[in-house]
């Protein structure tokens, strides 16, 4: 029984999670993607989303750890962190790039996410390490 | 407001079975392995997807389903785990420089690639005429 509303909570966070990004695609203006359609932009909606959810993550992971077998972990990190960034979005939009033939762009795209991601993560852990120590 | 609701219900359902997937791969595999198999298996469906529906159906798979089951958060800090364990074993900055690049070069293509498999395949099922 635990175990299914561990997975309930997560599923709840997930949802909202996803609603989030798919919220903040729609503030981008973000077009939905067809492979083969010579049409590609910048996907900065995604990049956002995902940099945004890397800082979060570092922040949660060290102000939850007494969280415990709480709830808080599960529904935030797993679920709403989890839902709200994507790797297949990531995939898919450096693939449409491609497509394209813009492969500097994809390139580019891709080496910003993951260098950006990681900056923001370590950030987050960094800055949250220090406050819970102070 | 259908549209809100097959995100939400994509979501709701695979976000909860990446946790699963999550909890069987690490019985055996690092956390970035699994979620190297997560990621691509994610992006599978999704390439299939684009090609094979469209309309909600599209979106409750690629943007509900397949946005949630894969993650880049958790991709990040299992990333960051991996650097720290490096660095506390005490591998040289150059090897540890090597390991990092090669990861993240898997962590990427390997969802890419998967995605474009996906997209050939829904292409080959359907042709269009």
């Amino acid at each position: 029984m635990r175990e299914a509303s561990r997975l309930l909570v997560i599923g709840i966070g997930g949802a909202f999670g996803a609603l989030s990004r798919n919220g903040i695609a729609q503030l981008f203006g973000s077009a939905p993607i067809e492979l083969g359609d010579q049409i590609a932009s910048f996907p900065w909606a995604t990049l956002t989303v995902n940099v945004i959810g890397a800082l979060l993550i570092g922040i949660l992971a060290v102000a939850l750890m007494a969280d415990g077998d709480g709830y808080l972990r599960p529904f935030l990190i797993t679920g709403f962190l989890g839902g709200f960034t994507t790797f297949s979005a990531l995939a898919l939009e450096a693939a449409d790039l491609m497509d394209n033939n813009m492969w500097l762009t994809a390139l580019v795209y891709l080496a910003v996410t993951v260098g950006a991601g990681l900056v923001a993560v370590q950030f987050g852990i960094r800055a949250t390490q220090r406050m819970v120590k102070s | 407001m259908i549209t809100i609701a097959a995100i939400a219900l994509g979501a709701f359902i695979g976000a909860p079975l990446r946790a699963l997937a999550e909890q069987y791969a690490s019985r055996t595999r690092s956390a970035l392995t699994s979620l190297l198999i997560i990621n691509s298996l994610g992006s599978l469906l999704a390439g299939f997807s684009l090609g094979a529906f469209s309309g909600d159906v599209q979106t409750f798979l690629i943007t509900g389903f397949a946005g949630a089951f894969t993650t880049f958060s958790g991709w990040t800090l299992a990333l960051s785990m991996f650097s720290r364990n490096l660095i506390e074993s005490g591998v040289s900055p150059s090897a540890r420089f090597a390991r990092m690049g090669f990861v993240i070069v898997v962590a990427i293509g390997i969802p890419v690639l998967s995605l474009w498999l996906g997209w050939l395949f829904s292409e080959f099922l359907f042709v269009k005429n």
